[in-house]
C-alpha cells in the first residue's frame, strides 16, 4: 500500500435497487472501509453491506438490569432500612408501591444510556475515515452514494476507481484530502 | 419508494385451506367441549356448566373482535408490512356472526351467572338496586346485542372493501378503509366496554374497576396477536406464501406480541395496585375472593402465564423471527388467555356470601378447547374462501420488500 494523500472514492447510484446489488458486490469483493450515504433508510441495506448485528441492544439490557437494581437499592435505602415512614398502615417494604419507580427507572436508564452509548459506538463502530462533509449534490435527495474509503485494507487509488465504475456508478472520482473535506 | 419494478412478484399462492388435520383436531375439539358442558349440564351443575360456556364463549369472541380490531389498526396505522397476512384478521372476522350468537346466549345462563339477575337478590340489595337500571336482562340483550351486531356489521364491511380491491385494484378501497378504521376504533372502545361489563365486570356485581374495560382490551390484543403468530408462524414454517411471508413479517408481528405482552403486565399491575393502595373494601373484595380459598396460586400463576414467561422468551431478536420459537412462544398466550378469563369468571361463581372453591379448570379448559375447535372451522372455512394474498393492494409491494 503507497502512502497517498486520497481520503477515499465516491459514486453514486439512482436507484436503491442499484444501491442494493452494489453494495452486495462491493462486500462480496472483500472491500471493509466502505459506507452507503442514501436519502433514507434502504431496506436490507445491512446484510448487503455484511455489517454484523449491534451489539447495541445488549448494552441496553445490562443499563436496563442496572436501573432495576438502583431503583430498588435506592427505595429499599430510603424507605425501608433509613427512614421508615407509615404510609396507610402498609409494611414498609411494600413491592407494589415500587413498582412504578423500578419500571420508570429501567426505562430512564435504558433510555439515556442507549442514547450515549449509541453516540460513542457510532463514533467507534463507523468506517475509519468518513467521507468529506459535501459528497455529492443530491446525496440527500434521490442519489445513493458509495463511499470506499483509502483505511481499507485492499486499497488501491486505480484498481478502487476502476472497481466502482465497474459497479455501474456515475459521477465515480477519487477524493483528496484538502478538496472538500 | 418505488422499487417494485425490479422485482419479480413471486407466483401467487392461491388459496389457502386448513390442512386436513388440523381440520381433524378442530372437530375433536368440539366433541370435547360438548361432552364437557354436557357432563356438566347432566350433573345439574349449571354454575360450573354456564361459568365454562363463558369463558369460552367470551375467548373465541375476543379472537373474533380482534380481527376487525387488528385491520383497523393496521389501516390506520398504514401498516404496509401485514398486507400479506390481512387473510388472517379478516377471516377471523368470520366468527362474529356465530360467536356473537353463541356469546349472547349466556344470557340464558344469567340465573347462574349473574346474581343480579334474581329479583329477589336484587330487591334485598341497595347497592344491586341502584345498579339495576344498567344490571337488568333486557338492557344486557339490548347493549351487548346492539355491540355485537356493530361489529358484525364492520367485520362484513371491512371484508366486503377488501373484495372490492381485491377485484378492481386502486387505492380507493384503502382509503374506505381506513374512513372505516377511524370510526370502528371509536365504536370499539365503547363496546368493548359494554361486552366485558355485561359478561365479565357483572360477574362480580358489587365490585367496580375503572381499569376493567382497558384490561380486556388487552387482553384481546395480546391473544389476537398471539393467535395471528401462531397462524402466521404455520404457514412460514410450512412454505405456504413463500415469496410472500417472511421472518420479517414474523418478526414485526412477533414485536406486536411482545409489546402487548408488555402492555397486558402494565394494565394488569395498575388495576391491582390502584386497588392496593385504596385499601377500599369494596374494591379489593375482587382479590381477597381470588387469593383466598385455594384460590392464591392459580392468581400467582397468572402473571408468570401471561407475562413474566412470554417477555422473556420474546426478548432475543431470533424469538421472533423463527417460527419454530414463535409459535410456542404464541400458543402459551392463548392458553394463558384462558387461565385469566378462568380467573375472572370461576371465582366469581360463589354469589354473595359463601366463596367459590378453586379447582382444576378440566369442564373449562373442555369448553374453551370446543369453543376453540369451532372457531378454528369458522376460521378455516373463512380463510379458504378467498385468495390468500391481497394482490392488488397498492402497498404489496413495500410489504414483499419489508425488512427489519
Amino acid at each position: 500500500m503507497m502512502p497517498t494523500s486520497t481520503k477515499g472514492v465516491l459514486g453514486h447510484f439512482r436507484e436503491p435497487d442499484e444501491a442494493l446489488a452494489a453494495a452486495a458486490k462491493v462486500r462480496d469483493a472483500g472491500w471493509k472501509h466502505f459506507d452507503f450515504l442514501t436519502p433514507f433508510p434502504i431496506h436490507g441495506m445491512e446484510e448487503a453491506m455484511g455489517q454484523r448485528r449491534s451489539w447495541i441492544p445488549i448494552a441496553t439490557a445490562v443499563l436496563a438490569a442496572c436501573g432495576i437494581l438502583f431503583a430498588q437499592g435506592l427505595q429499599n435505602y430510603v424507605m425501608v432500612w433509613d427512614w421508615p415512614m407509615n404510609f396507610g398502615g402498609k409494611p414498609h417494604a411494600s413491592w407494589p408501591a415500587f413498582i412504578p419507580i423500578t419500571f420508570e427507572a429501567m426505562v430512564f436508564w435504558a433510555a439515556l444510556g442507549t442514547a450515549l452509548v449509541a453516540i460513542v459506538a457510532g463514533k467507534r463502530d463507523t468506517v475509519p475515515q468518513p467521507p468529506p462533509m459535501v459528497v455529492e449534490t443530491g446525496a440527500t435527495v434521490d442519489r445513493f452514494v458509495l463511499w470506499i474509503s483509502a483505511t481499507d485494507p485492499k486499497w488501491n487509488p486505480a484498481e478502487a476507481e476502476t472497481f466502482v465504475r465497474s459497479l455501474g456508478a456515475q459521477g465515480v472520482r477519487l477524493v483528496d484530502g484538502g478538496a472538500d473535506a | 419508494m418505488s422499487y417494485d419494478h425490479s422485482h419479480p412478484r413471486p407466483e401467487p399462492p392461491g388459496r389457502l385451506a386448513l390442512p386436513g388435520s388440523v381440520q381433524g383436531l378442530a372437530v375433536a375439539l368440539v366433541l370435547v367441549g360438548g361432552a364437557a358442558l354436557g357432563w356438566a349440564f347432566s350433573r345439574g351443575e349449571a354454575q360450573l356448566a354456564w361459568s365454562s360456556y363463558l369463558i369460552g364463549a367470551f375467548f373465541a369472541l375476543g379472537l373474533g373482535v380482534f380481527g376487525a380490531a387488528w385491520l383497523a389498526i393496521l389501516y390506520l396505522a398504514r401498516g404496509a408490512w401485514s398486507v400479506t397476512m390481512r387473510r388472517v384478521p379478516e377471516a377471523m372476522t368470520a366468527w362474529l356472526l356465530p360467536g356473537g350468537v353463541l356469546a349472547l346466549a349466556a344470557g340464558l345462563g344469567a340465573r347462574a351467572l349473574y346474581h343480579w339477575s334474581h329479583a329477589d337478590v336484587v330487591a334485598k340489595d341497595a347497592l344491586l338496586t341502584h345498579k339495576a337500571p344498567f344490571l337488568n336482562l333486557t338492557m344486557f340483550y339490548a347493549l351487548v346485542g346492539a355491540s355485537l351486531l356493530l361489529w358484525v356489521a364492520f367485520g362484513a364491511a371491512f371484508v366486503a372493501v377488501s373484495r372490492r380491491q381485491d377485484r378492481d385494484g386502486g387505492i380507493g378501497p384503502t382509503r374506505t378503509a381506513r374512513a372505516l378504521s377511524a370510526a370502528f376504533l371509536v365504536v370499539f372502545a365503547l363496546t368493548i366496554s359494554i361486552v366485558s361489563f355485561y359478561l365479565l365486570l357483572s360477574l362480580d356485581a358489587h365490585w367496580f374497576s375503572t381499569m376493567f374495560a382497558v384490561l380486556v382490551f388487552t387482553d384481546v390484543v395480546q391473544t389476537g396477536t398471539a393467535f395471528v403468530a401462531v397462524v402466521a408462524g404455520l404457514l412460514v414454517a410450512a412454505g405456504k406464501l413463500r415469496g410472500f411471508l417472511n421472518e420479517n413479517h414474523l418478526h414485526s408481528l412477533g414485536k406486536m406480541v411482545f409489546a402487548s405482552t408488555g402492555f397486558w403486565a402494565y394494565i394488569y399491575f395498575c388495576q391491582h395496585m390502584l386497588i392496593w393502595y385504596a385499601n377500599l373494601p369494596e374494591e379489593t373484595v375482587y382479590f381477597l375472593r381470588r387469593t383466598s380459598n385455594g384460590w392464591l396460586p392459580y392468581i400467582l400463576l397468572l402473571p408468570l402465564l401471561k407475562f413474566v414467561v412470554p417477555f422473556l422468551l420474546l426478548v432475543p431478536r431470533e424469538a421472533k423471527r423463527k417460527a419454530g420459537r414463535l409459535v410456542p412462544v404464541a400458543a402459551l398466550i392463548v392458553f394463558a388467555q384462558f387461565w385469566e378469563l378462568y380467573l375472572m369468571v370461576a371465582p366469581a361463581m360463589g354469589h354473595g356470601g359463601e366463596a367459590a372453591h378453586a379447582h382444576l379448570p378440566l369442564v373449562e379448559l373442555g369448553a374453551t378447547l370446543g369453543f376453540l375447535g369451532l372457531f378454528t372451522l369458522v376460521f378455516g372455512w373463512s380463510l379458504a374462501r378467498h385468495d390468500a394474498v391481497p394482490l392488488k393492494d397498492p402497498a404489496l409491494a413495500e410489504c414483499l420488500d419489508y425488512h427489519t
